[in-house]
């Protein structure tokens, strides 16, 4: 009999001999269940023990593993601490040689400025004064020599812009401004050379007057000038180039648009790029800088303005950017400056 | 629907539980008991005098049921005469696991295909392996026709299994019962209540339902550490601690499956589990909470009547797995009570502890699944 049933027995009937067959199965049965109840228990504790030994073994391997990831952690942010003193390193020297870099650009532009200003002077004296003795041949060189000349100029002054702008020292005189005024007088300088090449060239100018901007003017001159050479160098005669100014929530967007050639779709990433040229457009035009955009697109955001275009390849293109509402309200404007 | 019952034991012989009251002759038999009792054609020979007409389908069990009792190498006789459902009835005989999916094609490939709403399977229980044979009657079977069912058992011996259709029962063999037509509602429930313990392991090596390796270790060895001084008693101590299985369905998602072992081999150390145990699924022991268990039932019971509705079942058909009744020992009966309590009392319930169940995963599904470690309930009415 069962240990515990064995006492049990003893405490209620003491030393009790019940004779009786039902008895006796009944006590068969609670013996049999008690058995079964050290067996369940004994399996149970059993098994209990050797899993929370698995357990603590799997958590020592954790315990294991995370020290190595901690160690390997350590060690990686040595290596990442190391690298980033490299390159800082790196990248330190890189803009000291940037900045000798546009230095020496700056000092040979200005430079080369002098000499080249002498030899436009000498050489519009000499068409002016000797081309009446000078043969048809030597007249066709002189010119050719004077327009390399003047695209020699041309070129050193944007790179002048280029190292002004790359080293901050960039200036801006701001007023306020109607954009409309400065799009009317930058086209009046474009409408012979538009003539000439058989272009239709307007300004849609809106029925009421854009708000005022603060603004560089000569500057946003330059960008309104680069848009519109850019797009008479890239539109074929009998082609027309329109320029917009509308009003854009906070902003004045001015855009101007053609039907010229476009832009490949692929060589669109890079276009606000120093010495950006698309394919097509070399064919076109083989003496642009590729600095036009990007000396545009750092004057424009400097005036916390944004700058984009779209454009079809063989579909024209239209090259736009914004510009923020001057913060005070038109009427102070108008006050300030009368 | 009309139902007899009737229980034979060696000591007393043949006593009617409960009486039938037939119209006509009863068209179905379910003969469940003991390995010896289920191949006896005396016995057969006495139930077929009783029902000269009706078909009889028979399988050894680990433990028969009629009503809430639950007894041992007993014969359990439950005569049904159905009044407006028309059934048909295949067998197949099967030799190595490596053909369940064939042979579960081929049961159900002979089945009639019109107005069929259910089928009951009736397998061998250890040269099958369930997984396959379930793919292989799903994949002959229109998606609306419902499938249960179980694994013949062996007591706690798992040593041969018998089935048997209008014969004394035979081991490797399986039935199909097909119930036709729109008088016959049939509802279904399956649920264990067993709960996972220790660490999860990773299967490293099996080969369909046999298991070799648990994390690169043996398997067999882990098992009897964990059983102690019970793994003399192997492969009937196994299943006190199944496994579960966090498998993936085939719509992709977890499912969490239990697998019982079906036997051992100490020369391969190896085990045999009731379905597959794929390589990289992880696996988990288990082990009964008595309370959950007997919960498990109830719930199971619940869900058969979703269905058919409440007090309304006619006749429930229980497979129970062995694992529960080694579990629950002298309690065993409280699972069939707690059945009953939900079914009602106008059931009439008969069935057997088996070596794997089939059943779908929820009353409103129709894809069956093995299952093991769980009470799993058909439920019939005829409106």
């Amino acid at each position: 009999m069962h240990q515990l049933l064995e006492r049990q027995y003893k405490k209620c009937f003491k030393e009790q001999k019940i004779e009786s067959a039902e008895f006796d199965n009944f006590l068969r049965v609670i013996n049999t269940a008690y058995e079964n109840n050290d067996t369940d228990r004994a399996l149970l504790e059993h098994s209990f023990e050797i899993s929370s030994k698995e357990f603590l073994e799997l958590n020592s391997k954790i315990l294991q593993l995370l020290s190595e990831l901690e160690l390997e952690k350590l060690s990686v942010e040595q290596k990442v601490a190391d690298r980033t003193k490299e390159l800082k390193l790196a990248n330190d020297r890189l803009t000291e040689l940037d900045k000798v870099k546009t230095e020496f650009i700056s000092v040979a532009a200005h430079q080369l400025r002098t000499p080249l200003s002498a030899v436009k002077w000498t050489l519009s004296l000499l068409l002016e004064d000797g081309s009446a003795t000078m043969t048809a041949e030597q007249k066709s060189l002189l010119m050719k020599g004077a327009e390399s000349n003047e695209r020699m100029i041309r070129l050193i002054n944007s790179m002048l812009v280029v190292t002004r702008i790359e080293s901050g020292k960039m200036t801006y005189v701001s007023s306020f401004i109607h954009i409309e005024d400065l799009i009317e007088s930058c086209l009046s300088d474009f409408v012979g050379q538009a003539t000439e090449k058989g272009l239709n060239i307007r300004f849609d100018n809106p029925p009421e007057r854009l708000p005022y901007l603060y603004i560089d003017p000569d500057k946003i001159r330059a960008v309104i000038q680069n848009f519109i050479e850019n797009a008479l160098f890239y539109t074929r005669p009998g082609g027309s180039i329109i320029i917009s100014a509308v009003s854009d929530h906070e902003f004045v967007r001015v855009a101007v648009k053609d039907d010229g050639i476009g832009i490949p779709q692929k060589q669109q990433v890079g276009i606000f790029n120093k010495f950006f040229r698309a394919d097509n457009a070399l064919k076109e035009r083989t003496d642009g800088s590729g600095l036009g955009l990007f000396v545009a697109k750092s004057i424009i955001e400097k005036h916390l303005g944004t700058i984009g275009f779209e454009s079809i390849e063989g579909g024209g293109s239209t090259f736009y950017f914004t510009l923020p509402f001057a913060k005070t309200d038109a009427s102070e404007v108008r006050t300030a400056s009368s | 629907m009309n139902i007899e019952q009737k229980k034979w034991v060696e000591s007393d012989g043949w006593k009617t539980m409960r009486e039938g009251n037939f119209s006509a002759p009863p068209q179905l038999v379910f003969l469940f008991g003991g390995n010896s009792a289920v191949q006896d054609q005396i016995l057969f020979d006495e139930v077929r005098s009783w029902y000269p007409g009706a078909h009889i389908v028979s399988a050894s069990t680990a433990g028969e049921i009629a009503q809430t009792e639950v007894s041992e190498d007993s014969l359990i006789s439950t005569a049904i005469y159905f009044e407006n459902t028309t059934l048909q009835f295949t067998r197949a005989h099967i030799s190595t696991a490596e053909q369940s999916e064939e042979v579960g094609k081929q049961l159900v490939r002979d089945l009639p295909k019109e107005g069929l709403v259910h089928v009951m399977i009736f397998s061998d229980g250890l040269f099958v392996n369930g997984t396959p044979l379930v793919k292989g009657l799903l994949s002959e079977l229109p998606k609306e026709v419902s499938v249960t069912g179980g694994l013949a058992g062996d007591g706690a011996r798992f040593q041969e299994t018998r089935v048997g259709l209008d014969a004394p029962a035979e081991t490797q063999n399986l039935v199909c019962v097909g119930f036709y037509g729109p008088h016959i509602k049939i509802g279904y429930g399956s649920l264990g209540g067993w709960d996972v313990f220790g660490v999860p392991r990773t299967i490293t090596k099996s080969n369909g339902n046999v298991l070799y390796e648990l994390d690169g270790k043996p398997a067999l060895a882990l098992y009897k550490e964990y059983l102690g001084d019970l793994a003399k008693d192997l492969p009937a101590s196994g299943l006190l601690f199944p496994l579960n299985l966090q498998i993936v369905s085939d719509a992709g998602v977890r499912v969490d499956v239990a697998r019982t072992i079906l036997s051992v081999d100490e020369e391969k150390q190896t085990m045999t589990f009731a379905g597959d145990m794929p390589e990289g699924v992880v696996a988990q022991f288990m082990k009964a909470n008595f309370d959950r268990v007997i919960d498990g039932a109830a719930g199971a019971a619940s869900m058969s009547t979703e269905i058919l509705g409440e007090n309304q079942v006619e006749l429930a058909l229980l497979v129970s797995c062995i694992g529960r009744k080694l579990v629950l020992k002298d309690r065993i009966e409280e699972e069939t009570e707690a059945v009953l309590e939900k079914l009602g009392a106008q059931v009439t319930m008969m069935g057997f502890y088996s070596y794997g169940e089939i059943c779908p995963t929820a009353p409103t599904e129709r894809q069956c699944q093995l299952h093991n470690q769980t009470m799993t309930i058909t439920t019939f009415r005829e409106v």
